[in-house]
């Protein structure tokens, strides 16, 4: 089955039945991001879905689904995982951390204190874990779909520049429309039910079958060059103060190829690229502190350099 | 669109009419050169001329010399004279005899003294009327007519002083150089002779009659002009213009720009968005992609053009991107029908 036939059918499942409303847009960027075996970071104030959104893309997949709330106290070893000795045993036993699963939902990352966040994103860079010297390989496929709320918001570790180059995209989820509201108002109760009783489309092994299917996707010499001159135009703008990395331009290939494996292509346009290169890309450019005092946000950045930058031409 | 020529002509009209209004509130005021009406028009007066002037006028040629004895003697007490004893002082019998037959008339007419008048003027054009004669029978005529409503009395007056002039013009030499009637002054003097102050006499300008229209501002014109232009443009233009633009289109849509991509399919392409371009206006830009283009484009095309056109770009990515060379046939096939389906909607 082709992923796009998966994403036309969770389409089905949660948006035309309405059990997430107004979401497709964060639905196909997770998939996306899912198939390119990278990590989501979802910005948005509380009560947006976002737990929601990622549970039932979880349920419908058919993968494990754990989700972790960060507070300021949060020990790595929470994680991760940690030795306990057995009496019955009579040795150490290894109890896993929540990070053993297939999609880990980590709620308010950036209350995490800055140990626990390194430690969990070294763990989503290396997809493996090291306790008491112990390797142990992650399951595939493993996303971490990690929420923030906006830093404007009290009692919050921004993540480090670094650290945020490691999630391959950031999805903004805002507010519904009213019209969303209302219907969301209508049919709360429904909406739990219907997320607890998803039953799963596919399975692991699908999903994973569709992964290399994703990374077979063919893209052409000249949306390459038209990628890298994307990413260096991020380093040339005048608002910004870093640009785009050359990770960055790896995400936005991996991301424009998935984008276009789920819009049911087996090559890129540069219109995939255009799509996903905001999700791509924003969190990665910093503006100047001047300018980002008059206004200007790296996704307008990104907007400007998509609109200066020719496409591959003829 | 008549509507439109409707509303610029009815603009048109309203910024005539209160460009009329303003020009006329200002003719009002004055029209150069024109009298507002008859009754308000009053020609130049010149100074009043009576007998009295004219003695003593006679008196300044005598102290100055200029008259001889017994031309002085003739003129001598000038305005008290009655019609007899002028008369009598005049040497020309024709003219003495002329002057008892109109006495003798009942009632003397304005066309008789006018009669008179002309014979006064062929007498001096024939050189048989001295200046002295002139003026005794000017003086009779008038002494003659003092008692009706004499419409003459201002041209004999004046005649009297020109026959005095006359008199000292006679006893000058060389003659003064002829004056008009508005530079004509006694306060000239002939060399060698004294200075005598006649009174100066002129006749009054005859008004210039001048036919002007009220002034209009050129802003106005300019307006005018725009409007009128572009209402025409609206009446007439479509008939006219239709035509021709279609001419222009078809003729760029046939003149292609030169491509040096070295791919007939991918120039096929290309052709056809520069047909597209030219058919709805809408330039591709270089940041824009081929979809984007496809979008934008589309809502400015004739259904079937941009069916045409949409599967051409559909055929153009996948032959671009997606590396298949059986999509190339279906471009070229594409841009056939692209190119067929243009010259009908253009």
């Amino acid at each position: 089955m082709m992923v796009m036939g998966i994403f036309d059918a969770i389409k089905r499942e949660l948006i035309d039945k309405e059990v997430l409303i107004e979401k497709e847009r964060e639905l196909r960027l997770i998939t996306s991001a899912l198939l390119s075996r990278g990590h989501v970071l979802m910005e948005g104030v509380p009560g947006v879905a976002k737990t929601y959104t990622s549970k039932a893309l979880a349920k419908l997949l058919g993968l494990s689904f754990k989700r972790v709330q960060m507070t300021p106290d949060l020990l790595p070893s929470d994680i991760i995982g940690y030795y306990v000795y057995d009496q019955r045993a009579g040795g150490f036993v290894l109890r896993k951390g929540p990070i053993f699963t297939n999609i880990l939902l980590v709620d308010e990352i950036n209350r995490a204190s800055p140990r626990t966040q390194s430690a969990l994103l070294e763990a989503m860079q290396e997809r493996q874990v090291t306790i008491e010297g112990e390797l142990y390989k992650l399951e595939e496929p493993f996303i971490v779909i990690a929420t923030q709320n906006p830093i404007e918001m009290e009692g919050v570790f921004p993540l480090p520049e670094a650290q945020l180059d490691r999630f391959l995209i950031k999805v903004v989820t805002g507010y519904t429309t009213t019209k969303g509201l209302v219907k969301i108002m209508r049919s709360a109760d429904e909406i739990e039910e219907a997320i607890e009783s998803l039953k799963p489309i596919v399975t692991r092994e699908e999903v994973l079958e569709e992964v290399k299917n994703v990374k077979s996707v063919k893209v052409e010499e000249s949306v390459l060059s038209y990628v890298a001159s994307i990413v260096e135009e991020t380093r040339k703008h005048t608002a910004v103060k870093l640009g785009a990395s050359p990770r960055a331009a790896i995400a936005l290939v991996k991301m424009a190829k998935a984008w276009a494996y789920t819009s049911g292509r087996d090559y890129v346009i540069p219109d995939d690229v255009k799509a996903v290169a905001i999700p791509v890309l924003t969190h990665r450019v910093i503006v100047k502190p001047e300018l980002e005092l008059q206004g200007v946000t790296p996704d307008k950045v990104v907007e400007d350099v998509l609109s200066r930058v020719p496409v591959p031409k003829p | 669109m008549a509507l439109l020529a409707l509303i610029l002509v009815l603009a048109l009209v309203a910024s005539l009419s209160t460009t009329a209004t303003n020009a006329l509130g200002e003719a009002d005021r004055h029209t150069p050169g024109f009298p507002q009406s008859a009754e308000g028009f009053r020609p130049p007066t010149s100074p009043p001329v009576n007998l009295s002037d004219v003695e003593n006028a006679i008196l300044e040629l005598l102290k100055s010399g200029a008259l001889s004895r017994g031309d002085a003697e003739k003129l001598k007490d000038f305005s008290s004279l009655s019609f007899q004893e002028a008369v009598e002082r005049i040497d020309n019998s024709e003219l003495r005899d002329n002057l008892l037959n109109l006495a003798g008339k009942e009632a003397l007419s304005p066309e008789d003294i006018e009669a008179f008048l002309n014979y006064l003027n062929s007498l001096k054009t024939s050189g048989t009327l001295s200046p002295v004669d002139e003026l005794l029978a000017l003086r009779a005529l008038e002494a003659l007519t003092s008692t009706i409503q004499n419409p003459y009395t201002s041209e004999i007056m004046l005649r009297m002083l020109s026959a005095l002039k006359g008199l000292e013009v006679a006893k000058s030499s060389p003659l003064p150089a002829l004056k008009s009637p508005q530079h004509f002054s006694a306060e000239i003097p002939a060399p060698g002779l004294p200075r005598l102050h006649l009174p100066f006499v002129a006749l009054p300008a005859i008004p210039q009659l001048r036919f002007s229209l009220p002034s209009i501002p050129l802003t106005t014109l300019i307006i005018i002009a725009i409007c009128s232009s572009i209402a025409l443009a609206a009446l007439l233009g479509r008939k006219y213009a239709r035509p021709i633009f279609k001419r222009l289109k078809i003729h760029r849509i046939g003149r292609a720009p030169v491509m040096h991509i070295g791919d007939s399919v991918l120039e096929a392409y290309w052709r056809s968005v520069h047909i597209v371009s030219t058919i709805s206006g809408i330039q591709k830009a270089d940041s824009e992609t081929h979809r984007e283009f496809l979008a934008k484009v589309c809502e400015r095309l004739d259904p079937g053009v941009a069916e045409v056109f949409k599967d051409i770009t559909l055929a153009y990515e996948v032959y671009r991107y997606g590396f298949r060379a059986e999509a190339g046939q279906r471009i070229l096939s594409g841009f056939r029908r692209l190119l067929e389906r243009a010259m009908v909607s253009a």
